[in-house]
């Protein structure tokens, strides 16, 4: 029923590929999120979901049907848009029930509904108001009453939060995912931020350039990203990379800068003096404190670039090879400028990509 | 004591801006007004060398006179008759241009250009449509096997045809008000409206028109002081006949004061016409603008 299928689907303007094979089965009752950076098609790829633009290529199923040529109010989807789109000429409980006056719902069942929807999302008071005598998550709050009175089996959501100052976001962040369990809603939700997608989502897709990077549940995203621009997209700050030498022999591993040689038994296949990428998440690398037994290969010293100091944890910068790295540390940790640490890491959450494709070695799906 | 002063230049300051503007309003708005107001209770005809004050005589004489009350009715026939139907036209159009996907600015251009014309030859070029026998509009009456008519020289057709002209020449100006407010509209409201499958007419009728209507507000105080305004065909066509059949308010006084030579008469009937133009305009601010939804 609310089970959404992408197969290979392809979006052209002009002779520009802006939408480059995608596909995706979302599942019923599934937080499905789009992610990836500005202009990737995002936007483009739920608007050809919701019927707003027209397929070039490829098929979409909902529930099993062929919908490439089902207009948008047969798809039984409803849709937050960006800026809300509410009508600014009606109060919020005209612009709620718009949908149902424009089916011809019973009105007693409106009213029921718009009781219900009002009470769930906080807006009871606010019915007999126009859009401009709300505030910004007010307004948010009844573009989410729109879409859920309408009952539709299937949401989907451009960016929606992109207008809220960062604690509102976050706390509009906790409420959609909290209705859209309650409900049982297939959600398909776009975003830029990529806090937003691991916070929010079951499963996640990265797109780039219209093609897909990676989907995938996003704890796997994060520790297995399939190649060196998911790895860098993700997290806050993102994983530190550098080019780096593969080593192969009977002490296999890589070597970096010319200097370090860090032992990795794990990858076979890679020839020797291949070229890799090192990558490690800022929260791998931990200070090596004195009288702590660690093995030297997993330990280097770093010359201290940059602190952060940001209350609950820290974030110091150095350099490795010719690229800037970022540690995160919990605490406060009142490092000066030009003092030499020590920094070890765990050898299983070093990631290792190819030095030309930027695939990740270790992740052989996709 | 320091702090009024500091006021005062404040003051003066904005004083010094607001001059300019003050100085083209008081000499060329204000003062003519004052100056007809005061006139219009005067008797200045050429029978009388200097003008001298006669109360109300001139009002008085107006309301007796029964071609002001002809002109008046035609006048507000031919608002009636203009008004809204260009406003409407405008809007059809602009609904139409901002849709139609190719040759967009060619419609835009084709509906806009009698706009661009000027009064007087649009006169000449419908003068020449309306004549009777060798007329554009004559031929193609004859093709449908009409007789002949004659427009302009006839009580009954000669407003219609008028009113006809007026429309045709106004719409597109009108239009392009309609289409910058289309434009205001974001494209997010109906692709909102789409998803919930409502109709085309649904779209106009709760969305669209709505959203238009401060436009609509302020291109119909537009076409109804034109309606008092657009005199200048009057000239070349009819001179106001026949028999005052197409005479307009703005051309009666037009004929007072410089046909006539009757001054004190004409500023009477200004009088009346300016504050005829201002209740409505009123009427239609205070009375209309609440249930405008403004951005
Ligand atoms: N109507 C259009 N004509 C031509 N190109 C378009 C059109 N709409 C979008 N594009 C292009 O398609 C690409 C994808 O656009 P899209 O709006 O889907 O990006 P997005 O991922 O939503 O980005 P953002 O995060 O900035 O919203 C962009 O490169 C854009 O320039
Ligand atoms: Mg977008």
């Amino acid at each position: 029923m609310a089970e959404v299928e992408l197969r290979r689907i392809s979006k052209m303007y002009g002779g520009q590929k802006v939408v480059n094979e995608v596909s995706a089965r979302i599942l019923p009752g599934e937080f499905f999120v789009l992610v990836g950076p500005s202009g990737c098609g995002k936007s483009t790829t739920l608007r050809m979901i919701a019927g707003l633009e027209e397929i070039s290529t490829g098929e979409l199923l909902i529930g099993g049907k062929p919908m490439n040529q089902v207009p948008p109010s047969g798809r039984n989807i409803s849709m937050v848009f960006q800026n809300y789109a509410l009508y600014p000429h009606l109060t919020v409980k005209d612009n709620i029930l718009f949908g149902l006056q424009v089916r011809k719902v019973d009105k007693a069942e409106q009213g029921k509904r718009l009781e219900r929807v009002a009470e769930m999302l906080g807006i009871a008071h606010l019915l007999q108001r126009k859009p401009k005598e709300l505030s910004g998550g007010q307004r948010q709050r009844v573009a989410l009453g729109r879409a859920i009175v309408s009952q539709h089996p299937i949401c989907l959501m451009d960016e929606p939060l992109s207008n809220l100052d960062a604690k509102l976001r976050g706390h509009m962040r906790t409420e959609i995912r909290r209705l859209q369990q309650e409900l049982g809603i297939t959600m398909i939700y776009v975003t830029h931020d990529q806090v937003e997608a691991m916070t929010m989502a079951d499963r996640m897709m990265v797109l780039r350039d219209g093609e897909v990077q990676q989907v995938g549940k996003p704890l796997d995203v994060y520790n297995h990203p399939a190649n060196l621009f998911v790895a860098e997209f993700t997290g806050a700050p993102p994983m530190n990379t550098v080019p780096a030498i593969w080593r192969a022999g009977d002490q296999a591993g890589i070597e970096v800068a010319g200097q370090h040689f860090l032992p990795l038994p794990m990858f076979h296949g890679s020839k020797d003096q291949t070229p890799v990428v090192l990558g490690l998440r800022p929260e791998s690398l931990q200070p090596a404190l004195e009288g702590q037994s660690v093995d030297a290969s997993c330990q280097f010293p770093v010359t201290v670039q940059g602190v952060e100091i940001l209350g609950s944890e820290t974030i110091v910068e150095f350099t490795v090879g010719d690229k800037l790295w970022k540690a995160k540390w919990n605490g406060q940790w009142h490092c000066k400028r030009g003092e030499t640490m020590h920094v070890h890491f765990d050898p299983a959450q070093v990631n290792v990509f190819d030095g030309e494709t930027g695939k990740n070695l270790a992740v052989t799906t996709n | 004591m320091g702090e009024l002063r500091a006021k005062w230049k404040v003051n003066m300051y904005a004083w010094l801006l607001l001059l300019p503007s003050l100085i083209f309003l008081l000499l060329f708005t204000f003062y003519p007004v004052i100056q007809t107001f005061i006139l219009s209770f005067h008797q200045a005809d050429l029978g009388s060398p200097e003008p001298f004050f006669n109360g109300i005589d001139n009002y008085k004489q107006m309301v007796e006179d029964e071609v002001f009350w002809k002109v008046l009715t035609n006048n507000i026939w031919f608002a009636i008759g203009t008004v809204p139907t260009s406003v409407a036209l405008a809007l059809g159009m602009a609904l139409f241009a901002n849709k139609a996907l190719r040759g967009k600015s060619f419609i835009r251009t084709a509906y806009f250009y009698p706009t661009v014309v000027p009064m007087i030859a649009v006169a000449n070029i419908w003068l020449f449509i309306y004549t009777p026998e060798y007329g554009a509009l004559s031929h193609v009456m004859e093709w449908f096997g009409k007789g002949d008519m004659n427009w302009l020289g006839d009580q009954k057709n000669v407003m219609w045809a008028m009113i006809f002209m007026v429309i045709w020449k106004e719409a597109g100006y009108f239009m392009i008000f309609y289409l910058a407010g289309l434009q205001n509209i974001s494209q997010e409201l109906y692709e909102s409206a789409s998803m919930e499958g409502a109709s085309s007419w649904t779209v106009f009728r709760r969305i669209t028109f709505p959203l238009l209507m401060p436009t609509t507000m302020f291109v119909s105080i537009i076409a109804f002081t034109n309606s008092f305004k657009l005199v200048d065909h009057l000239v070349i066509m009819t001179k106001g006949g026949p028999d005052n059949a197409s005479n307009l308010l703005l051309y009666y006084i037009y004929e007072t004061a410089f046909s006539f030579w009757d001054q004190g008469m004409a500023s009477a009937l200004t009088i009346v016409m300016v504050v005829l133009l201002l209740l409505v305009a009123a009427f239609q601010f205070f009375g209309m603008d609440k249930k405008i939804h403004y951005n």
